[in-house]
């Protein structure tokens, strides 16, 4: 059975609405404080990144620069170098110092010079025509289309003329000089023998190629 | 019976939570204290979890003005002891609540509701809705009766609903407001020692008016109020024996009324003697009860007498008034009934009436049927 109770229902309905209304309001309140709490957190959060971003962005122009900068410079790197390489090409030929200590070398007493031509020239050669090895090759620039490809070649080389007191003596003077490194090649041109104040000499002429600083032997 | 473990299934599967179970507080508002009584279901059954009875500093109606007072006083009351939770089953100031018995015939256009209601508000007269009604039906001899009666209890809607905002503005929740001799009936109900069957008598004695209760098969069936507390009994003792009330008390409650080996001067035969005509004249009123009793039941008899409140703690009253009535009497104490486990009672609370019926609300829920 169901017990005494002289609480109305009208009034434990109005308790009941009440209670909830409470409860919505504080849910709601609840609710609203935490979506403000978020918005402005995330408020403050984006205000950081925006910051942030900035920076970046900023930095990144700067990065931008700094590579275009950096191309410029790298161009301009090549270009030089190449320059270099091809001023270091043309210096590096003319290095007598290397080739007169060479012939020192091999000099003996039993010969002598009487004429020592030393000459640098150059010529156009076809670029299949020639291997590396064969001298030292400038490609020459704003060719045509369909024209073969031409490179300027320098050739350093040496023509003596002297005297050996004997033939032994002459090949024992073209094998030291042929062994030295900054001699590519030595070629006997002519030989002769003849009396000077009855004595008898070798007469000799001899073409020396020389070899260009930094190529191998 | 206490609704404990027995029926409830729940105890064989989750008896952990089955066992733990706090029921509501009762609150009475006393003329004198505020009375605030917990229980505790547990296994073996139901304990006084807390328990506060504290007198109003500056009395009930300062206590009672506002919310803000009532909220203070009971905080204060509350301190200490564990209460938990925040419901109450509390009772309507006596003096605020009209209860009657009233018959009635059962007819097949009209419910039993509407038609108690009907008599309920002829009798109060005025605007229906000025009134809260609730009733109670009486044992009836037969299921399929058609004469029945009903005990009803009627409020004015304004002293209903100002009780309300003053019990929920002081911070609890009422569930439920009900009437002194219901929580009493519930408290019979649990602690008796009675079949179901048995007519019981309640002499629950308070400060100014004692309240005779008939319970018909454990169903409240009657309750009168007689003009005769215990604050007036106390004061004959202490005229006669030119004394002061507290002291008159003291001496009442240590040797009560009935002469024994320990009956120092003859002083429980005096008191006795002093109270002898002030009883008498209680016994009359409680004969009145007996004989309106037995009218209704068709000349079944009250089986058993039970006191309550101040009297109960007089040494020898049980026994007194036996004697006066023929009838067995016992005491029926809460405290002792429900006190295993709670420590925060004592003697003097067990006199107090409000006490009785804060525990006879806190029981509300926790025992079956009532």
């Amino acid at each position: 059975m169901s017990e005494l109770d002289l609480v109305p229902a009208s009034w434990r309905e109005r308790r009941r609405t009440r209670r909830a209304l409470a409860r919505f309001g504080l849910a709601y309140g609840v609710t609203l404080a935490l979506l403000a709490s978020a918005a402005m957190s995330l408020g403050l959060r984006i205000e950081a990144e925006a910051a942030e971003v900035d920076r970046l962005r900023d930095d990144r122009q700067a990065a931008l620069g700094e590579r275009a900068r950096l191309e410029q410079m790298q161009q301009r790197q090549a270009e030089l170098t190449r320059t270099l390489r091809t001023l270091d090409k043309l210096g590096g030929t003319a290095d007598l110092g290397r080739v007169f200590a060479a012939v020192d070398r091999s000099l003996g007493a039993q010969v002598w010079f009487r004429d020592w031509v030393f000459m640098r020239a150059g010529e156009f050669v076809d670029v299949e025509e020639r291997t590396v090895d064969t001298g030292y090759l400038i490609m020459v620039p704003e060719q045509t289309a369909g024209e073969r490809k031409r490179a300027w070649r320098l050739r350093t080389h040496m023509e003596i003329r002297g005297q050996a007191l004997t033939h032994s003596a002459l090949a024992e003077f073209v094998r030291r000089l042929s062994a030295q490194p900054a001699v590519r090649e030595v070629t006997i041109v002519d030989t002769r023998s003849q009396r000077v104040d009855e004595v008898e000499v070798v007469d000799f002429e001899l073409a020396v190629v020389v070899r260009e600083p930094g190529r191998r032997a | 019976m206490l609704n404990t473990l027995r029926h409830n299934p729940l105890a064989r599967v989750l008896p952990a939570v089955a066992r733990r179970r706090n029921g509501p507080i009762g609150l009475d508002l006393g003329p004198e204290h505020a009375n605030l009584v917990q229980m505790a279901v547990r296994g073996d059954g139901a304990r006084i979890r807390a328990l506060a009875s504290v007198p109003y500093p500056d009395g009930r109606d300062a206590a009672l003005a506002s919310p803000a007072a009532l909220r203070a006083l009971l905080r204060a009351a509350m301190k200490g002891q564990p209460f938990a939770g925040r419901s109450v089953v509390t009772c309507m100031p006596a003096d605020q609540v009209r209860l009657w018995p009233e018959s009635y015939r059962v007819t097949h256009d009209r419910g039993e509701g509407a038609t108690v209601l009907g008599l309920a508000l002829e009798r109060l007269g005025g605007d229906p809705t000025d009134w809260v009604v609730d009733f109670i039906p009486v044992r009836r001899a037969s299921a399929d009766a058609v004469e029945r009666d009903a005990i009803i209890t009627a409020a004015r809607r304004d002293a209903v609903l100002a009780w309300l905002e003053l019990i929920e503005g002081a911070g609890l929740e009422v569930d439920a407001v009900e009437v002194g001799p219901v929580a009493i009936q519930r408290l019979v109900a649990a602690v008796a020692d009675t079949t179901a069957e048995q007519n019981l008598l309640t002499i629950n004695m308070a400060r100014g008016r004692t309240y005779i209760t008939v319970f018909a098969g454990r169903r409240l069936m009657v309750e009168r109020d007689a003009a005769i507390g215990e604050q007036d009994l106390l004061a004959r003792v202490a005229r006669d024996l030119d004394m002061e009330p507290d002291a008159a008390r003291r001496l009442l409650y240590r040797h009560g009324l009935a002469p024994g080996p320990e009956d120092e001067g003859g002083v429980a035969s005096t008191i006795a003697a002093i109270l002898k005509p002030a009883l008498m004249s209680l016994m009359e009123e409680v004969e009145k009860v007996i004989i309106y009793t037995a009218s209704k039941l068709r000349g079944a008899a009250v089986d058993r007498v039970y006191l309550l409140g101040g009297i109960a703690r007089w040494p020898g009253a049980a026994g007194t008034l036996n004697r006066m009535m023929s009838l067995p009497v016992d005491v029926l104490d809460p405290l002792e009934a429900f006190s295993r486990g709670h420590t925060g009672g004592d003697g003097e609370q067990a006199g107090n009436a409000g006490v009785t019926i804060a525990t006879g609300c806190a029981l509300r829920g926790i025992v079956d049927g009532v």
